[in-house]
């Protein structure tokens, strides 16, 4: 194991997301939950918003967001000191499928060739890292590891502040693919029954804790470790899970925090309503803890399985929920399970659990 | 902000990561033996397009890989991003002697990189659907995501610690290689296949087109007569081990991974940074990572695109980077040969760069005579053998401005690095 003992806070965040995202009324929680309109203007200069597609106007709104909630400006050294990790399921897909569209119904020489540089899966990281002038570390993936990478990176010293999220678009072909496995409703305006699919965007500022209490940022939550692992066997469905594997992802974890299942206060789960998710998670929980479960958190429940946004909605979730874990510093008495877990399942089998805790400076 | 004192403590901490197994399927060869036999003989596998009709466009030429089809036990896939990846990866897993059993298959990840990916099955299926005006569904939703060949490789080898998907555009295979090291020195897990693979798509064909960007003759990268790019297509697979895990099961060791950088020039979606910036901080933070002196390179394996801006960008960098010392190493581009293989572009030149290190033998840079002003350097117009053997490195840049230098070093034994 190796710890380099330096310290990740998550210091802001930003998000886009559908409206009455935050709903427990199941009455208005459709199945499918579109941004009717990309809020970017006020964070954006309106030309450079024109030449990014609706994906990338999406993560630019998060990042802008995310930036200012830590206040935090990527200027001189910060800015060469400062990486982005990014992820996405399908892409940049509005761009992609008009371009394909294009191609094939008109030809290629009636495509706009401008459009071709923007259905790469990096369009929207670059366009965003471009605009920021984020120069350090520089990553787009497809999967649950975007804040375990940027922490790793912090931890390595390529890195002092790490941006780390996600975002996807909802398009009538990426809709038509979770219909195709039965996980939405063919009418899609229908209250969501378990599983809602969602768009948007959520990017986490991750930073090395020194610095952040140099500049007096305010800290949400600690990054304690992280771990990834992947569920066997791959059958193909979108989420199928075992519960082994889960558990073991987990339990390494704590492993390498040198933490003890006892520790942990809250559970935050990737739990999406995808038939059977539920009771596999809960038997991997069982694994870990015992009968005893921590409190529970089920943010999907509320705003709907977010693609590529997801995991970092997760983590987010757990940040905050640290908050109501902090120790009681009234009685003075320390907090008996201050650590908190949060699990971000992914396609095709793609498992990361996070282990956070209340910032250690507030105490 | 920068803690030196840190960075010496991390590197001794860390474990270190060696190449164990390769696998390549390319338009020069769909093993590691043939594309070694035609790297190092300088023959080009670029011929006519027969993956799809070229009529709409001026280029009629790439890179194709033949012969490849379904993998073993999957009869019935038909992405070819699949095959490809399968054909490297199955190749890298058989070369490095592993077996995959249950405790090894939990410290095993998967790290994938790949461009084109589901797009290439997907632009086949808007075309039929255009035809026939069926409205069938593409796929359920991990056909639209590039990490269902991670899960598929996940499945194929029973490994079970992790799989990750880079998707940098056309520096993604080298994205990989840099995520697989970190997972292994950082105890995360003690073997890694990291495998790219890109097919040659219609839909990356039209956009290079589209942008004026592909050669109507050949690929000479760092001529003055440079045209453009010629795309091409491939799978590359590379078997990352910690150091002490290969020693124990006395594998054969081709090389190490010393170091790597990731940076993003921050300037232009499609057009490099004239200044290099992001190509010269990948390099520069490469070289640190791997505790390396500029003056040490024994050889630069180059993204060398054939693209007028491309190329000097990359030599900008070079030459900013390593001084007047340039002149004296040995830069080649293998692209001429196998054409730009997009996300698998960095781990198959990153193949042939743990190969040129193995063998003591340069790859040339295909079609190359005259060099461009300013730049006479040693751009290795035919294969040769290297005398200094010992640091070696491979560049990716990409669409969205993604830049990353990955440096591999000669592995020497215990006793001998003690001396």
């Amino acid at each position: 194991m190796m710890r380099s003992g330096k310290i990740v806070l998550l210091t802001g965040y930003g998000s886009l997301l559908p409206p009455n995202s935050s709903t427990k009324d199941h009455e208005i929680r459709q199945a499918v939950r579109r941004i009717p309109e990309i809020e970017a203007g006020g964070l954006v200069v309106s030309t450079k918003l024109r030449r990014m597609d609706r994906l990338a106007q999406m993560t630019m709104a998060a990042s802008t967001t995310a930036l200012r909630s830590a206040n935090l400006s990527l200027d001189g050294q910060v800015a060469l000191r400062t990486g982005v990790v990014f992820n996405t399921w399908f892409g940049p897909m509005q761009t992609t499928e008009a371009y394909i569209t294009s191609i094939v119904e008109q030809g290629q020489k009636l495509t706009p060739a401008s459009l071709y540089p923007l259905t790469v899966p990096n369009a929207s990281t670059g366009l965003v890292t471009m605009e920021l002038k984020a120069l350090g570390p520089n990553l787009t993936i497809s999967g649950s590891s975007a804040v375990r990478l940027a922490v790793d990176a912090i931890r390595q010293d390529l890195a002092t502040v790490m941006l780390a999220g996600g975002s996807d678009e909802l398009t009538p072909t990426v809709v038509d693919s979770f219909k195709s496995c039965g996980l939405i409703p063919a009418d899609e305006k229908a209250a969501a029954r378990g599983f809602a699919l969602a768009e948007g965007a959520i990017v986490l500022v991750l930073e090395e804790a020194c610095y952040a209490e140099r500049r007096r940022a305010p800290a949400i939550a600690e990054i304690v470790e992280c771990a990834s692992g992947n569920s066997l066997p791959y059958t193909g469905a979108p989420f199928d899970f075992r519960a082994d594997y889960i558990a073991r992802t987990m339990r390494c974890v704590l492993e390498r925090a040198e933490v003890g299942a006892c520790d942990i206060g809250a559970f935050v789960s990737g739990d999406n309503g995808a038939p059977g998710l539920a009771a596999v998670e809960r038997e991997a929980l069982i694994k870990v803890f015992g009968e005893a479960l921590p409190e529970m958190r089920y943010p999907k429940c509320e705003i709907g399985e977010l693609a590529g946004a997801s995991g970092s909605g997760v983590v987010l979730q757990a940040a905050l929920t640290a908050s109501e874990l902090a120790p009681n510093t009234r009685s003075g008495r320390r907090n008996r399970r201050p650590y908190l877990l949060a699990n971000c399942y992914e396609l095709c089998g793609d498992i990361t659990t996070v282990l956070l805790r209340p910032p250690s400076h507030s105490e | 902000m920068h803690e030196t004192n840190t960075l010496v403590a991390l590197a001794k901490a860390r474990t270190p990561v060696v190449v164990t197994g390769l696998g390549v399927a390319c338009a020069i060869g769909l093993s590691v033996p043939e594309f070694t036999s035609n790297l190092f003989s300088g023959k080009s596998g670029i011929g006519s397009v027969e993956g799809f009709s070229t009529d709409p466009y001026d280029c009629k030429q790439a890179g194709e890989v033949r012969g490849v089809g379904p993998p073993r036990g999957m009869e019935s896939e038909r992405d070819r991003t699949v095959w490809l990846a399968c054909k490297a990866a199955d190749e890298a897993v058989q070369d490095s002697g592993l077996s995959f059993t249950e405790n090894l298959g939990a410290r095993t990840a998967v790290v994938i990189g790949t461009s084109v990916a589901s797009v290439f099955a997907f632009f086949k299926w808007k075309k039929a659907r255009a035809k026939s005006e069926s409205k069938g569904v593409f796929g359920s939703p991990p056909y639209l995501s590039p990490a269902r060949v991670a899960g598929i490789l996940c499945e194929r080898f029973g490994v079970s610690g992790g799989s990750m998907t880079a998707v940098t555009a056309c520096s993604a295979g080298a994205s990989a290689i840099a995520m697989a090291t970190d997972l292994i020195r950082l105890d995360r897990a003690d073997v890694v296949i990291a495998c790219a693979a890109d097919p040659l798509s219609e839909v990356s064909f039209s956009g290079f087109s589209g942008l004026s960007s592909l050669s109507m003759t050949v690929s000479r990268p760092f001529d003055q007569r440079r045209s453009g790019v010629l795309l091409g297509e491939g799978g590359g697979a590379i078997i990352l081990e910690g150091e002490h895990h290969a020693r124990t099961r006395r594998a054969r060791i081709y090389a190490a991974v010393a170091g790597y950088g990731l940076s993003n020039d921050a300037h232009h979606p499609t057009q490099p940074d004239p200044a290099a910036g992001g190509a010269i901080r990948s390099i520069r933070s490469a070289l640190a990572d791997a505790g390396v002196d500029a003056s040490e390179m024994n050889y630069i394996n180059a993204h060398g695109t054939s693209t007028k801006y491309n190329d000097l960008m990359e030599l900008t960098a070079v030459r900013q980077i390593y001084g007047p010392s340039v002149g004296h190493i040995p830069i080649s581009s293998i692209k001429p040969m196998i054409g730009h293989t997009l996300g698998a572009a960095g781990m198959i030149e990153a193949a042939a760069t743990v190969l040129a290190l193995y063998h003591r033998q340069l790859p040339p840079t295909l079609n190359f005579e005259c060099p461009i002003e300013g730049y006479e350097y040693d751009f290795v117009p035919t294969s040769r053998p290297v005398e200094e053997a010992n640091i070696m490195s491979s560049h990716s840049f990409a669409f969205g401005g993604n830049a990353a230098c990955i440096i591999f070093t000669k592995h020497r034994a215990e006793g001998e690095r003690a001396k």
